[in-house]
């Protein structure tokens, strides 16, 4: 394959990848003084887990589609 | 009740497992292509690579017998800070400069089964996992998403704070 060939084929592998992954901002000095005191003063509370209220339906709805019989 | 071990962890109905047979995702179509053509081609190789690990949920009940309805990959990240002044501090000290996280690389939920709290569950268990069983140390969730309404708002409702890249 020529040089044209190769540039081609490889431009058409770059676009079926998935888009790369940003890299995380950097927090400027602001942003600094409040993650710190956030930090601190979160230690000691627990792991902030969202309510999911529609995920027992979810469940239902899943297997139900997928004809899955469910244990009483 | 929740029981893990390295590689999945489970609550009462649900378990999110480490991904090996990217297969299974075969007809996985959660509305999004670069999404789709991450899980599809891609994540074995961010897998074999060791960029990223990809974890697949599925309700127990269905005993692997479906395929994933949701997955999330997850890689290392840190968050790097600016120097500040140590009176400005809360305990008088900044101890570095860069704090460890993990970034949610991808986060998909199959398109027929969204809106109905799986992606909050997949952060919920993320969470878990990062703050029960982790062997280095990690307080930390990121994610690089879309920069679209939707998207948006599922983040900010799971507690992401939105800092946009100039």
């Amino acid at each position: 394959m020529d040089q044209g060939g190769l540039l081609v084929k490889r431009r058409k592998e770059v676009e079926s990848m998935a888009l790369p992954i940003g890299k995380t901002p950097k927090l400027n000095k602001k942003e600094t003084v409040k993650f710190f005191k956030t930090i601190v003063k979160d230690l000691k509370k627990s792991t902030g887990l969202r309510p999911t209220p529609k995920l027992k339906k979810a469940e239902e709805e899943i297997l139900d589609h997928y004809a899955i019989q469910r244990s009483k | 009740m929740l029981s893990s071990d390295r590689n999945k962890i489970q609550d009462d109905t649900w378990e999110l497992r480490q991904v090996e047979d990217f297969s299974e995702f075969i007809n996985f179509d959660c509305d999004d292509s670069d999404l789709n053509d991450f899980i599809q081609k891609d994540a074995n190789d961010h897998a074999i690579q060791l960029l990223a690990k990809t974890y697949s949920l599925k309700p127990i009940a269905a005993g692997g017998k479906i395929p994933p309805v949701a997955f999330i990959s997850l890689m290392n990240d840190a968050i790097p800070l600016s120097e500040t002044q140590k009176k400005e501090l809360p305990d008088k000290k900044q101890r570095y400069r860069y704090y460890p996280a993990v970034k949610i690389a991808r986060l998909g939920v199959q398109k027929i089964f969204q809106g109905r709290n799986i992606g909050t569950h997949l952060i919920n268990l993320t969470k878990i996992i990062f703050t029960s069983n982790n062997r280095t140390g990690c307080r930390f969730l990121t994610v690089d998403a879309y920069n679209q309404e939707k998207v948006i708002k599922f983040y900010n409702k799971n507690d992401f704070i939105t800092r946009s890249v100039k």
